[in-house]
């Protein structure tokens, strides 16, 4: 594997890279969104999401929507940027 | 979830992902059938009342486009505490249909200000301000009818400026049902497809 730029560990993960690929095409989405789509456990999710907005790739927002707690979720521009990175690597990997 | 992960997996998440997030179509055609409704209705009562019933005030008809307006505030604010996911076209037709209010609002106001007898060229503009959001509608829906109609609008606009202002609301009821209506039911018909 010489030559090649070890992929990003952060997104190299089913669940995250899922999470990053749905925030980077919509402007911010729900909490239950990002669960539906994944099919991912709440708990689970909650972990990675945590992971994500550590590394400064996701902001996190907790507000109440008509009495009931909302986490909205947005792609930051540094999780734009790791997000172009990992798939220039991938390209790489698969000689694409 | 934490399992290591080969390329060829990550780039089938990425591209499962994108299309989820791609499919997000949450455009139903309400509105567009609503206000093509609305205005066809009024349009062409205007048209009668003028032309048939010889009413002294056929534009008083338009009034009711302020409850329709009230409606459709109590709706998009109801659409949007239901919404889980914002796009970037959303947030762009929003602000597309903005611009459009913004258009309207100062046209009127420098049509009365500044050119007499200006309720004769008035459909001229409506039309010419109706084919800016529907054009730009269809282009970031790629809804292609959308487009079709802002251009059809554009082009009532200057047909009517050949014809004598009293037909000119049956430009108008023309317009919205080539450039709302048409499509209004086709991205109805695409969205309960999608729903599927």
């Amino acid at each position: 594997m010489s030559g090649f730029k070890e992929l990003d560990p952060i997104l190299h993960s089913q669940l995250r890279l899922a999470v990053i690929s749905l925030l980077v095409s919509v402007k911010e989405a729900e909490f239950t969104f990002l669960k539906e789509k994944t099919g991912a456990t709440a708990g689970n999710l909650s972990v990675q999401l945590q992971k994500l907005k550590e590394a400064g790739y996701i902001d996190i927002v907790k507000q109440f929507k008509d009495n009931y707690p909302q986490t909205l979720c947005k792609i930051t521009i540094d999780g734009v940027k790791a997000f172009e990175d990992y798939v220039n690597d991938l390209k790489q990997y698969l000689n694409i | 979830m934490e399992e290591s992960l080969t390329e060829k997996q990550s780039l089938s998440i990425i591209h499962d992902m994108i299309n989820k997030a791609k499919n997000q179509f949450s455009e139903d055609g309400t509105l567009y059938l609503l206000w093509g409704w609305v205005i066809l209705c009024c349009s062409f009562a205007h048209f009668i009342l003028d032309v048939v019933v010889h009413y002294k005030q056929p534009w008083a008809v338009w009034s009711v486009t302020w409850i329709v307006a009230l409606y459709m505030i109590i709706y998009q604010r109801r659409r949007g505490r239901k919404r889980k996911v914002k796009t970037y076209s959303e947030e762009l037709l929003g602000y597309v249909w903005l611009c459009f209010v913004i258009m309207m609002v100062i046209t009127f106001f420098l049509l009365e200000k500044f050119v007499p007898q200006f309720w004769r060229y008035n459909y001229l503009f409506i039309l010419l301000c109706y084919g800016m959001p529907t054009f730009l509608s269809g282009i970031i829906l790629k809804v292609r009818l959308l487009v079709l109609g802002g251009v059809f609008c554009w082009v009532l606009s200057v047909l009517a400026g050949f014809v004598d202002f009293h037909y000119h609301p049956l430009f108008v009821s023309a317009a919205v049902i080539v450039a709302w209506i048409i499509p209004g039911y086709s991205l109805r018909a695409r969205f309960r497809k999608e729903m599927n």
